[in-house]
């Protein structure tokens, strides 16, 4: 190091690289606990679902989660601020170093330099000094920094969480009951529904004829569900492309024959009853 | 929430689970965050007491980093398990005795 060699010590120790990795971090840590603490905190506003309450357990679990990834937060900051204070004096005092150490080397080897020598000399015992004050002020500010950690109580958020979800569950079990007609009657309609479903297919022609699927049933279901029209119209669509029945054969033969009146009588305007 | 007051009740479950979410994304900041402290080597950032003090300051936020990490982790796989639907019964009888299914 030219430092210990011009000046016989560095008067500045320390890593300027790591401090700026160290600054880079800890800004990094800042945005992350921020973020996360945005995530949390909406689930928690005045107007949110975990208002009232049954959710009053909930929404103290959660409170002490923001609490303490705001105290988290507040150490990142004050630590970030340490360390940039550091860095930034720091980075100043290193300069001096080099400049200190440019005199000394210009000095060297000069017999009738020795006075200039020893002002460089001073000039470094005060930057070391000074160096020194500065790492005393950043050890306090970080001792300072990390006080809130020590207020840091084991919590069990899961622990915390489930007993909130079994006052948010009897709560709902209250909502049924007293809701328990409106319930019913939905599951009325629900079930209509899926009746209606069930024909469906025949009704549109998608499976064509099922034998599970009654005429009659498909005819009743269609007039007293809503919008039956529609249901109607589309069993009138599937009904108009089924096969005729089979008519009676005809022939020319005698009544007898077919069970019907006589072809080339009724031609002839007559029949068995009118002869 | 209108499971307190009138109303209908929200789909609990959804709710549940949007939370879960929050949580999760809460967890994984959290554990990023403490990986990131633990990349750093402070102690030469500064001379003597003030670069170990600097040290054992981040040792102590990453472990509660971590600490907080694993809980609110914990928490929202908690939800997670509230808020899935119950499992669907069973709609084919199981192998009998006999049966080449059975073991």
């Amino acid at each position: 190091m030219r430092a210990e060699r011009f000046l016989g010590s560095d008067p500045t120790p320390g890593d300027l690289a790591e401090a700026d990795d160290l600054l880079r971090g800890l800004r990094e840590v800042v945005l992350l606990l921020v973020e996360a603490r945005g995530d949390l905190e909406p689930q928690l506003a005045a107007d949110g679902v975990w208002t009232g309450p049954a959710a009053t357990p909930l929404a103290e679990a959660l409170g002490v989660l923001t609490t303490r990834l705001r105290a988290l937060e507040d150490v990142a900051v004050d630590l970030a601020r340490a360390t940039e204070d550091w860095r930034r004096g720091f980075a100043a005092r290193t300069d001096r170093t080099d400049e200190l150490v440019e005199q000394m080397s210009r000095l060297a080897g000069r017999p009738d330099a020795q006075e200039g020598r020893d002002v460089v000399h001073r000039a470094t015992e005060a930057l070391a000094a000074e160096h020194d004050a500065a790492a005393r002020r950043l050890r306090l500010a970080v001792e300072q920094a990390v006080v809130p950690l020590a207020d840091h109580e084991p919590s069990d958020l899961a622990a915390d969480l489930a007993g909130a979800g079994a006052a948010l569950a009897g709560a709902v079990d209250a909502w049924v009951e007293q809701h328990a007609g409106e319930v019913a009657v939905a599951a009325a309609v629900l079930a209509e529904v899926s009746r209606l479903t069930r024909v469906v297919g025949a009704l549109t022609g998608v499976v064509g004829d099922r034998d599970d699927v009654l005429d009659d049933e498909v005819t009743a279901l269609a007039r007293s569900g809503v919008g039956s029209h529609r249901l109607l119209g589309a069993l009138r669509h599937v009904r108009a492309g089924a096969p005729a029945r089979p008519l009676p054969r005809a022939t020319f033969a005698g009544a007898g024959a077919s069970g019907g009146p006589d072809l080339a009588e009724r031609m002839h305007g007559r029949d068995h009853g009118t002869r | 929430m209108a499971t307190t007051g009138g109303g209908s009740p929200p789909a609990l479950a959804d709710e549940l689970a949007r939370l879960a979410d929050a949580l999760a994304g809460v967890a994984d900041a959290l554990d990023r965050a403490r990986g990131r402290i633990g990349g750093v080597a402070p102690r030469s950032v500064a001379p003597g007491a003030a670069g170990h003090d600097l040290g054992a300051a981040l040792d102590a936020l990453s472990t509660r980093l971590a600490a907080s990490g694993a809980d609110t982790a914990a928490g929202a796989q908690l939800l997670r398990s509230r808020s899935a639907p119950d499992p669907a019964p069973p709609n084919r009888p199981g192998p009998r005795p006999g049966d080449a299914r059975a073991p």
